[in-house]
């Protein structure tokens, strides 16, 4: 557990930034910066007041001619949509229930930490639904939880038997990436993974362990952690 | 020889053209491949709450697997789990004191149509054994879940002559999706029938196309408090409310059902189901063949399906 303190300043960082990064570039189509989650009021002040703060790539720039439906006081209800365009707005934060199976998904294994964390992720209590957010005490957890099925999965992987290497770490990250995001990194994705497990944790002498950073900085980013 | 040395770039140009188009072929069909992954992701959890089984995760077409997950128990307990937490101010801890939830299941299980959760003639009582949950039964006096004693009792609101003005509001809210911000009063304010239809109050209570009051005319009222709340029949007879006469809480009902605002606020919640978010301005022709899906096939399983199905809900 000692070793574990030690490593996890940066590469929390490191996931961190990654989460940020996944939430604040502007132009990101499943930026997380969402409006109209539960709750939200589209209608209040206008629904178009938000779209004023939105690139331009990100507004409807085709409206296509739809029903009008009135409000028993002819309000017409469709007045109250965002301006957003089609398939922006996207990302959700994968509910609590689900991250055993994505977990299994991903290491081939399901990290017994998960089993019990639903009071840091806000679970819904039997019969209720929320929609899935984090804070910051469920990144902590997901961090810690995706490092011991990391470190599980690393240590039971011959080809993780040696320190990684840039060949190594590329194809690695290649491979993990790709599969916890279901889609394929690109090349900076890529050198940034290689980067953390080649340079950044150089100091961390546990092959095992190296690798299992690396592999849990990729599932405690924005990209395994949304749908 | 010399058009043996002339002709060897161009096969190799040739060749590596061929290449190049059997690489981009390759990763075109990658890219296929892995949008069906991110489909199959979003589909499962948003439809059954549940990662994709190895079948649906290699699908070429995992929205051809839509009609599947809406008919399995998963999803039954998933959206009635949303409506509840929609129609309702908070979570209930008794099993068998959380009407919205069993019927919104039975109308699901039974594909039943999505209205009969608002107006279907049923009766909701609790299981005798406890935590077992609530047994929905036909009963010719039913009004969805509106007159069941658990949801009666939930908001019959505090009001002086026992006027249900909570009640009043909680069935246009679930209805149409109406919002309103309560006001607070002063300690001392009069917050009698006199007190509401003062200036600053009377627009919500008497005025507005929702008069709160007024549509509490039509419900029972309450006597008493806590367990030993009992209720009696309205007494106030027919009340004008949507430019007509409205007899009784059923005749509300129904016609709160059969508007524009309920559709709406069905696909609305249809997107926030399956978006987390409402729809916007872009995917208006969607929600348009929601709330058509909805009119013809009456489910909630269509209008879902309608939405889901929909070749936007997998791009991105």
């Amino acid at each position: 557990m000692e070793s574990i303190k030690l490593g996890f300043g940066p590469c929390l960082f490191v996931t961190m930034t990654a989460l940020l990064v996944g939430a604040c570039v502007d132009e990101d189509p499943n930026s997380l910066k969402r409006r109209g989650g539960a709750g939200d009021d589209p209608s209040a002040e206008g629904a178009d007041e938000g779209s004023e703060a939105l690139p331009e790539a990100l507004q409807c720039t085709v409206k296509p001619e739809g029903r009008s439906y009135v409000l028993f006081d002819g309000t017409r209800l469709e007045a109250s949509r965002v301006n957003e365009n089609a398939g922006v707005n996207r990302a959700r934060i994968k509910p609590y229930a689900v991250m055993a199976t994505e977990y299994e998904r991903v290491l081939g294994l399901v990290p017994e930490g998960i089993k019990t964390a639903g009071g840091s992720f806000d679970d819904p209590p039997e019969r209720w639904y929320a929609e899935g957010s984090h804070s910051g005490v469920s990144i902590n957890a997901i961090f810690e939880i995706s490092f011991e099925g990391c470190l599980a999965w690393a240590k039971a992987a011959p080809e993780l038997a040696d320190a990684p290497t840039d060949e190594s770490a590329t194809a690695e990250c290649t491979k993990l990436m790709r599969k916890a995001w279901s889609r394929t990194p690109s090349p900076d994705e890529i050198a940034g993974c290689v980067d953390l497990a080649v340079n950044k944790l150089a100091s961390q002498s546990d092959p095992a362990r190296r690798w299992a950073y690396v592999c849990a900085s990729v599932l405690s980013s924005s990209h395994f952690l949304t749908f | 020889m010399w058009v043996f040395a002339l002709l060897v770039p161009v096969v190799a140009a040739g060749l590596a053209l061929v290449d190049k188009k059997e690489a981009h072929a390759e990763g075109a069909e990658a890219d296929k491949a892995e949008a069906n992954e991110r489909c199959a992701i979003r589909l499962a959890i948003s439809l059954v709450g549940k990662s994709p089984d190895e079948a649906l995760l290699s699908s070429s077409n995992p929205q051809d697997r839509v009609d599947e997950m809406l008919a399995s128990p998963e999803f039954a307990d998933r959206f009635a789990r949303f409506t509840n937490a929609q129609l309702n101010g908070g979570p209930i801890a008794n099993a068998n004191d959380d009407p919205i939830y069993w019927l919104a299941k039975h109308v699901i299980t039974q594909k039943r149509p999505w209205s009969d959760l608002f107006v279907g003639r049923y009766r909701i009582t609790p299981s005798p054994t406890a935590g077992a949950g609530m047994i929905v039964e036909d009963d010719p006096e039913g009004l969805g879940y509106f007159r069941s004693e658990s949801w009666m009792k939930r908001y019959a609101g505090n009001e002086e002559k026992g006027l249900m003005l909570v009640a009043a509001f909680r069935i246009v809210q679930n209805t149409t999706g109406l919002e309103l911000t309560p006001s607070v009063g002063n300690p001392g304010d009069d917050r009698s029938e006199a007190g509401r239809k003062a200036d600053a109050c009377r627009g919500c209570h008497y005025d507005a196309w929702f008069a709160i009051d007024t549509v509490a005319n039509l419900l029972p009222t309450r006597t008493g408090m806590g367990d030993e709340i009992t209720f009696s029949p309205p007494t106030a007879g027919p009340q004008k409310l949507f430019g007509k006469t409205i007899a009784n809480d059923r005749e509300l009902v129904e016609t709160l059902v059969d508007s524009d605002a309920w559709r709406f606020n069905q696909c609305r919640a249809v997107f926030q189901f399956l978006y987390g978010r409402p729809e916007n301005q872009c995917e208006a022709k969607v929600f348009d063949a929601c709330v058509a899906a909805l009119e013809e096939k009456k489910t909630i399983q269509s209008a879902v399906a309608a939405v889901a199905k929909d070749p936007s809900f997998c791009i991105n």
